[in-house]
């Protein structure tokens, strides 16, 4: 099973690494774009973060602290392309994502992480598709939320 | 998760890179801050040079850090210039760890004992692979880890290496 995890901002792949780090072990091909594709504001896709995308079961996304142009670029292609996608944001951002993603997005509220879980829950009953695709969502979107909510202990 | 940062010294980070283990160390430590003599040390020779820009690229964990006490460093040095060692970036490591409330990550035994005399949480790369092997992040045997280090002439405390491998059940490896 081959993953692709959009991060925000260069601060969110530090939880897409360790996310990658815990996938691997369990099996799952984790792809998480280097940290220059969050520099500046890309005109284009980076090819290789494209040749991932296209090859991936599942997208990933996590918007935890910022979000990039490169990240917004990589979760609309996987959108185009119909890809199994979860994203995974902090409130912050979620007006900035909602109109997009609408179903796909799992908003992150602190005060209640039970109802992101309870989202992604909600969102893989409804999805149409294999049983590992949704294996492989739920693993990596429970992990994400664990280490979303305590990541900003990270930045104390 | 939370986790602290750290600086490294350059042994470690050819280790790690070795064993292509640079992104999970972002699950014990991140920000990880590498002094300026490390990354000049690194910079003497092209594939180190290469890899380091590779590591800085990739992953944003991997911060360049510069802003501490260079006379503390200097002063430190002189202790170290008379034994004959001229490498700067165990100390840079150590000083800047102690400015920045940070851990150390340094295999060298003159650099852990002026960790220790600067009462830090000092670790070196025998304790950052024990800690994958406890986390399950290791692909491979620990023993297979070690041995690939060994083979590419990392010097390590092999005697601490085969108490841990024996701990574990592994068996101990050939130094």
């Amino acid at each position: 099973m081959k993953v692709f995890i959009s991060y925000g901002d260069v601060a969110d792949q530090v939880t897409a690494l360790r996310l990658q780090a815990l996938g691997a072990v369990n099996g799952l091909t984790v792809y998480v774009p280097p940290a220059h594709t969050r520099q500046g504001v890309p005109a284009l896709l980076d090819p290789e973060a494209n040749q991932k995308l296209n090859q991936a079961e599942v997208v990933l996304g996590v918007v935890g602290t910022g979000l990039t142009e490169a990240c917004r670029q990589e979760l609309n292609t996987g959108r185009a392309l119909h890809k199994n996608m979860i994203v995974m944001s902090h409130p912050a951002f979620a007006p900035q994502l909602q109109a997009y993603f609408g179903s796909n997005l799992v908003v992150i509220d602190p005060a209640s992480p039970d109802r992101a879980e309870f989202g992604i829950v909600q969102y893989l009953k409804a999805l149409d598709t294999q049983q590992t695709a949704k294996n492989a969502l739920l693993a990596m979107g429970t992990l994400a939320l664990g280490l979303l909510l305590l990541a900003p202990a990270d930045r104390n | 998760m939370r986790s602290r940062r750290c600086t490294i010294d350059s042994s470690c980070i050819i280790a790690l890179d070795h064993l292509q283990l640079v992104p999970q160390l972002s699950l014990l430590f991140s920000p990880v801050l590498v002094p300026k003599a490390v990354r000049n040390e690194l910079f003497k020779l092209r594939a180190t040079k290469d890899r380091l820009q590779f590591i800085f690229r990739s992953y944003g964990f991997f911060q360049r850090c510069d802003g501490y006490d260079q006379g503390t460093v200097d002063f430190l040095l002189a202790e170290r210039t008379r034994l004959g060692v001229k490498d700067r970036g165990e100390v840079e490591a150590v000083v800047q760890a102690s400015q920045f409330g940070a851990a150390v990550i340094v295999d060298d035994p003159w650099g852990r004992a002026l960790a220790a005399r600067a009462d830090l949480d000092f670790h070196g790369t025998v304790w950052v692979l024990q800690q994958f092997y406890q986390l399950e992040l290791l692909s491979s045997t620990l023993g297979d880890c070690f041995a690939v280090l060994r083979d590419r002439g990392m010097r390590l405390p092999w005697e601490t290496v085969n108490e841990l491998l024996v701990s574990i059940g592994e068996e101990p490896l050939k130094v």
